[in-house]
């Protein structure tokens, strides 16, 4: 599936966050407007803690404690310090990670960007795939990769429209592209090396520095987009 | 405030049956009962979501489609027949539709308003919910 399909298709996988708390929250309402959720409440009695149900087409996905989401959305929609405290945390992080699908700007882009890298950086091994859109756009990260390069066995490749020339930069591959999907979309994918860190942010510039996509710790959805980069891109690599 | 720990009077009226006091023992059912008479009828599916964010989710743990499964199975094989046998609900199996007692004793309706000030409440609000358990 390319990446353009693959941002379409979680879209559609649009979830539903159920608020069950004895008076409406617009508040929180308000924290998903620009994220692709549909936000409903239900009245419970005024007895106990609110919540909030995670659900799907395929229905219920998930329930956390109306503080811990409150907490998280402390914003913005980050987790503090690249490292969930405790299992019961990262539970909570998942059930919602797969919520963030955003229209996202550049600045939260570049945020979401280093995250990935400094992940991949902190394993030390694995494969990291980044699109730049054009290769122009890496030159404000050549020195990063070029620590890749230096200081992790991370296999790290590089896509982008053909419009600047990058120096050679040892376990750094450049793929030049005239790809469509590869001039349009944002993205970096990580396969987590022999750790479960994979993750991958994928996004879609719909118009000038405006994109939708989203971030994932699904393994599914990562290893999908790494499975269609080399499948597709992997026999050009050091062309 | 502490005169309201002690029960009102009709809280040990002997005529309420003991089986009440059995239904009312378990977190579970009780919430069954406090949502079913706030909100009316609901199904089976929806109170087993709606038990599971309640009472499994708290401040660390995320409720899981295992845990909403478990409760599911344990509303239909133990709390929905403990409940019917102390004639708080009534439970239609073949639409699956739990319903709240139509009517309820003066005495167990005072002791299920008395139960209710001791699970830790949030109250309701104008703008939102006031948190008064807040740590």
């Amino acid at each position: 599936m390319g990446l353009i399909e693959t941002i379409a298709n979680v879209e559609r996988q649009r979830k539903t966050l159920t608020v069950y708390a004895p008076s409406e929250r617009p508040d929180l309402a308000g924290q998903f407007r620009t994220r692709n959720v549909t936000v409903e409440y239900e009245p419970i009695p005024p007895v106990g803690q609110g919540f909030v149900v995670v659900s799907d087409a395929a229905g219920f996905e998930g329930a956390v404690s109306l503080r811990v989401l409150e907490r998280l959305l402390e914003p913005p929609i980050r987790r503090p310090g690249g490292t969930p405290p405790d299992d019961g945390f990262r539970n909570v992080f998942e059930l919602l990670d797969d919520t963030v699908f955003a229209s996202l700007d550049r600045r939260q882009l570049l945020a979401t960007s280093r995250e990935i890298e400094d992940r991949a950086w902190r394993v030390g091994h694995g494969e990291l795939h980044v699109g730049f859109q054009s290769l122009s756009a890496m030159r404000a990260q050549l020195r990063i990769y070029r620590y890749f390069g230096e200081e992790t066995d991370v296999d790290v490749h590089l896509y982008g429209r053909d419009d600047w020339d990058p120096p050679d930069l040892p376990g750094v591959t450049v793929h030049r592209e005239t790809a469509d999907e590869i001039g349009r979309v944002w993205f970096l994918a990580f396969d987590g090396g022999e750790t479960d860190n994979e993750n991958a942010l994928l996004a879609e510039e719909r118009s000038p520095d405006t994109y939708a996509g989203f971030w994932t710790y699904d393994a599914g959805i990562v290893e999908g987009v790494l499975d269609h980069l080399r499948a597709t891109y992997g026999r050009e690599a050091d062309a | 405030m502490t005169d309201d720990l002690w029960p009102p009077e009709e809280v040990l009226d002997p005529a309420i049956p003991d089986e009440v006091f059995l239904a009312l023992a378990d977190p579970y059912r009780r919430f069954a009962v406090y949502y079913l008479r706030d909100q009316g009828p609901a199904s089976v599916e929806d109170l087993a979501t709606l038990l599971s964010g309640w009472l499994v989710a708290d401040e660390t743990e995320a409720a899981t489609q295992t845990d909403r499964e478990n409760v599911l199975g344990s509303l239909r094989a133990v709390h929905l027949p403990k409940l019917e046998a102390a004639t708080l609900v009534t439970y239609d199996r073949d639409d699956g539709v739990v319903s709240p007692a139509n009517s309820l004793t003066q005495s167990v309706d005072t002791l299920l308003a008395w139960t209710q000030t001791f699970e830790g409440a949030e109250t309701r609000t104008e703008s939102g919910v006031d948190n008064n358990s807040h740590t």
